[in-house]
């Protein structure tokens, strides 16, 4: 401890830190509020719905999905927290100047490598990167310091397992990570023990113990809180809706492998672990500080790239990999290059001061810093006019709708969240039909439309898929036929469907926009074959009967000519006899005068590919199916299956 | 004979490798060239090798069920594609170990 304290002791060589703090920080807290969305981007809409609801009293997890922290949601709305959030730039590149100055014993050198750092944090990769990721990039590189330098007690561990149980509370997956690593180092500096003194290695069970313990306490005053807020139990089912969203959210990986950024950090990473093997198996050093921080950054970079693997944050990632170069390059200095050093410092002095000069000062205007530092509420209310300025048609929906009716209450399908702050309006659990996809939240999602009495729904025409290709229809189904059951067309407005509450009308008869027609063709891609590879099985004599079965669509169609079949509870189940093609078409005539195409991947010969056509947005209302076509090298059933098979089904 | 001094070996002294040594080395580090572009190019083919992702009871419908494959199938090949290189140079590194004793 009295080493810790030495360190920490405020003398003239902590002059320089604190100037960098000071110098950050000014260059930092004008992003703080929100200058780093991209105002034109569909995320922003998100940010600013949960700045409102935060201003508004609506809790996290209890009354809105949130998927990040408490410091990201109360900023705004609590001074303690939002003093807390305007430091937590300065603190970390402090502390990252810190721990490169224990690196390379050369203040010089660690202030120019913060700044280059910071310089690229602020200019490439984004300032959000620092708010978003931050702790996970520099907290577990002071814990690499720590398990380098001391032998702790088991009362350290205590203090250190509660520290992280409340980190891991306030940063939620961050923190988890964080932890993860915490105990990655410490089974690393086991595993280094082990190797160096194989006979006196004692094992230390009781030490993971007293980390655990620390840890279950450190969780406990977060716990508390959300008990006395009720939303202890939402809390923790939120971690449970995590789980599906990052199933939702899953996007293809390999089409982004190839960027610059991403083939940056691949190859980084390959160049670290390999150094740090050869170091570590082939070496016999001493162990030193950097193998440590490179341990840790590895695993960092391994985390995030798994993350990555669900949705791209390639650009995020190079903070880490930056400063893992950083430290290698420490290493190099060090261990081969040492007599040169000196020679060096000028050069990297030079290019660091390169770097700093490249600052973008925008985000450094004084006035509008300290502006938002005294009213925290103004960053909201600036960010939400910048939104409005660079997406204007958004207004021009709220002044048509508040025409019709000035109170009344919308849903916007798939997902503009702005409108319920244009609205003033409280907004569903889930804001965009995106996060709403399992059962529970499209549920939840009519649920609101009921108990809102929701007059008008705004439907984006354009926005066909939400962020990842997969359609809404496909996507949120279930609102989907509740709205197309519920609501009749009223208006276009740019971009925007109006639908107006109305439970008698078929919105397919007269079809008043393309948009609609789009719902009559559908791609479902590899669902058949899912729904056909897992749960065939499901449909047996008892529970389903098949009412005709060919390979001829003549056959089928003569059969359908003299009977009414209902779309109700109706499956297709489409053999492959001869795989002659990629995609399988199938058109359907429908009662009404209606005509709707599905395409989807054909099965493999002999495999059934399974669709329940009571799914599809055109039959959202029971429909009579008159005609089917469809190439001969499938055999085609039509199978009428009960009601809690079929809710199996996808 | 092929005369090797390296700086990142860190060898004590300089050391001399055979012919059939360094074909061996040579070998090893473009084998794991080409296992990386092959795993690059023969992605597709490996995914349909798998069973499609299932649709769960919740009908959750994401990317990897929509165009059918395991949703962690990414995350494994990526671990395949970082780690392959690696085992390969280590292999080499330990072999000019072997032949410096």
């Amino acid at each position: 401890m009295r080493k810790v304290k030495s360190c920490l002791r405020i003398n003239r060589g902590n002059l320089l830190p604190c100037l960098l703090f000071i110098f950050i920080f000014i260059a930092s807290v004008g992003f703080v509020c929100g200058n780093y969305l991209g105002f034109a981007s569909f995320d922003a809409q998100e940010f600013l719905v949960w700045e409102h609801s935060s201003l508004n009293n609506v809790f996290p997890y209890r009354d809105i999905f949130y998927p990040y922290n408490f410091i990201n949601y109360f900023y705004l709305s609590n001074a303690f927290i939002y003093c807390f959030y305007i430091l937590i730039s300065p603190i970390l590149f402090t502390l990252l100047y810190w721990i490169f100055d224990k690196l390379f014993k050369n203040r010089l050198l660690s202030i120019i490598s913060t700044l280059a750092l910071f310089a690229y944090v602020l200019n490439i990769s984004g300032i959000y990167a620092v708010y978003r990721y931050g702790i996970f990039f520099v907290i577990p590189l002071l814990f690499a310091w720590i398990l380098y330098q001391f032998d702790l007690t088991r009362k350290a561990y205590f203090i250190l397992g509660a520290l992280l149980g409340l980190q891991t509370m306030l940063f939620l997956e961050q923190g988890l990570y964080v932890t993860f690593l915490f105990l990655s180092l410490y089974f690393f500096k086991n595993a280094l023990y082990l190797k160096k003194n194989k006979k006196n290695y004692r094992s230390s069970p009781h030490e993971v113990i007293w980390i655990a313990t620390g840890f279950i306490v450190g969780l406990m005053p977060i716990a508390v809180f959300l008990y006395k807020a009720k939303a202890l139990g939402d809390f923790i089912n939120f971690f449970v809706m995590l789980k599906d969203i990052s199933l939702l959210a899953k996007i293809p990986y390999f089409v982004s492998f190839f960027s610059l950024t991403n083939l940056f950090t691949f190859l980084s990473l390959i160049i670290a672990i390999l150094y740090l093997s050869i170091r570590l198996l082939f070496l016999n050093n001493k162990t030193r500080f950097s193998s440590y921080l490179i341990f840790s950054l590895i695993i960092e970079i391994l985390i995030l790239e798994n993350k990555s693997v669900i949705r791209p944050i390639n650009e995020q990632i190079t903070i880490p990999v930056l400063i893992l170069i950083i430290v290698l390059i420490s290493d190099f200095r060090a261990k081969f290059i040492s007599l040169k050093a000196k020679k060096m410092i000028p050069i990297v002095f030079l290019l660091g001061l390169c770097f700093v000069f490249l600052f973008d000062l925008k985000g450094t205007d004084l006035g509008i810093s300290g502006k938002y530092l005294m009213i925290p509420r103004e960053c909201y209310e600036n960010n939400l006019n910048n939104f409005l300025l660079a997406n204007s048609e958004y207004q021009k929906v709220v002044d048509q709708l508040k025409s019709y009716d000035s109170n009344a209450k919308v849903l916007s399908f798939p997902g503009d969240p702005i409108f319920y702050v244009l609205f003033n309006q409280r907004p569903p659990y889930f804001n965009t039909i995106y996060e709403a996809s399992s059962i529970n939240g499209q549920t939840a999602m009519v649920n609101y439309m009921q108990k809102n009495d929701v007059k008008y729904v705004i439907v984006d025409k354009n926005n066909l898929t939400i962020q990842d290709n997969v359609p809404n229809y496909i996507r949120g189904n279930f609102v989907l036929q509740y709205i197309l059951n519920n609501y009749s067309f009223k208006q276009n407005v740019d971009n925007y469907l109006i639908l107006e509450k109305n439970t008698r009308a078929d919105i397919f008869i007269p079809i008043n926009d393309p948009y609609f027609e789009n719902l009559l063709t559908i791609n479902l891609m590899d669902i058949p074959f899912s729904e056909g590879y897992y749960k065939s099985r499901y449909l047996n004599s008892s529970n389903s009967t098949v009412l005709i079965r060919s390979n001829e669509d003549k056959i089928l169609n003569e059969y359908l000519d003299g009977r009414t079949v209902k779309s109700e509870n109706l499956f297709l189940l489409v053999k492959t006899i001869r795989k002659t093609e990629v995609t399988a078409n199938i058109k359907m005539g429908i009662g009404d005068s209606l005509n709707s195409s599905i395409s989807f991947n054909a099965c493999k010969a002999g495999e059934v590919c399974v669709i329940d056509l009571s799914r599809l947005p055109v039959f959202s209302k029971s429909r009579i199916l008159r005609q089917i076509n469809f190439s001969n090298v499938y055999e085609l059933s039509l199978v009428k299956v009960d009601s809690k098979t079929a809710n199996l089904f996808w | 004979m092929i005369y090797l001094k390296s700086m990142f070996l860190k060898l004590k002294k300089p050391i001399f490798i055979k012919k059939v040594q360094a074909v061996v080395v040579i070998n090893f580090l473009l084998s794991s060239i080409y296992i990386e572009i092959f795993l690059l190019l023969s992605l597709r083919w490996w995914r349909e090798l798998f069973p499609p992702s299932e649709i769960g009871n919740s009908k959750i419908v994401g990317y990897s069920q929509y165009f059918g494959y395991p949703f962690y199938f990414d995350s494994v090949y990526l671990m395949i594609l970082i780690f392959v290189p690696i085992f390969i140079l280590v292999t080499v590194v330990y072999l000019f170990n072997k032949w410096e004793r």
